[in-house]
C-alpha cells in the first residue's frame, strides 16, 4: 500500500499528462510541483521531479493501472 | 516485411509532411501580417502528436506487463522525436519578431508540454539504470 500523499503526486502527474489545453496544460505542471514540494517539506527530504519519477515509476505504473478509464 | 510491426517504415510519411506545411501555408496566406499563426498551427498539430503518443503510451507502457526491446526503444524513440520537435518550435518562436509578452506566455506553454515528456525519458530511460538505494522505498 503506498503513501496515500503519492497518491495525491501521481493524481497530478497523471492529470498533467493528459491535458492537451495550452493554459490548463501549465497550471497543472505548476500544481505537480507543488504536490511534490509539500510532500518533499513535510518530509524534510530534497528530491526533483525528475528523480521522484524515476524512483517511484513501477509503483505509478501499478496505481495508474488500479484508475479505470484514466 | 519485419515480424514487428513497429520496425515497418511508417507509410505515406511524405503526404504528411505535405499536409503539415500546407496548414502552415494557409495559415500563412490567411493572415500574413501575423507571423504567430502559422507557428500555432505547428504547435497545434504537435500538441496532437503528443497525445496520440501518451494514449499509445498507455496502452504499450502503462497497461502492458512486459514490454519487450523493441517496444522501449521506440518509445524512446518517440520521446526524442517529439522533444526535438517542442524545442525546434521554441527555437522558431524565439527567433520571432512578436510582443515579448506573448512570445514568453507561448515558450511557457510549450514548456509545459516539452517538460512534461523530457520527465519522462528521466522516469523510464535514465542513463545508469536504476540506483540500487532508492530514497522513498518506505513510501511505497
Amino acid at each position: 500500500m503506498i503513501d496515500p500523499r503519492l497518491a495525491v503526486i501521481f493524481e497530478a502527474r497523471l492529470t498533467w499528462t493528459q491535458e492537451t489545453d495550452k493554459e490548463a496544460k501549465l497550471l497543472l505542471w505548476l500544481k505537480f510541483q507543488e504536490e511534490l514540494e509539500k510532500f518533499c517539506k513535510q518530509e524534510g527530504i530534497q528530491i526533483s521531479p525528475g528523480e521522484f519519477l524515476h524512483f517511484t515509476r513501477d509503483a505509478f505504473r501499478e496505481w495508474r493501472r488500479s484508475q479505470p478509464g484514466k | 516485411m519485419s515480424l514487428n510491426p513497429l520496425l515497418e517504415p511508417p507509410p505515406g510519411a511524405s503526404f504528411r509532411d505535405l499536409d503539415s506545411t500546407l496548414k502552415e501555408c494557409i495559415a500563412r496566406f490567411s493572415h500574413p501580417n501575423d507571423p504567430l499563426v502559422a507557428w500555432k498551427t505547428s504547435f497545434d498539430e504537435w500538441i496532437d502528436a503528443v497525445k496520440n503518443f501518451h494514449e499509445a503510451e498507455d496502452r504499450h507502457i502503462y497497461q502492458n506487463d512486459r514490454p519487450d526491446q523493441v517496444t522501449w526503444r521506440f518509445h524512446r524513440f518517440l520521446l526524442h522525436s517529439l522533444i526535438g520537435r517542442g524545442e525546434h518550435l521554441a527555437l522558431q518562436l524565439l527567433s520571432m519578431t512578436v510582443a515579448e509578452e506573448e512570445k514568453t506566455r507561448q515558450l511557457q506553454f510549450l514548456d509545459a508540454f516539452l517538460t512534461d515528456l523530457r520527465l519522462t525519458v528521466e522516469t523510464w530511460h535514465k542513463v545508469g539504470g536504476q540506483a540500487p538505494l532508492n530514497p522513498l522505498a518506505k513510501y511505497l
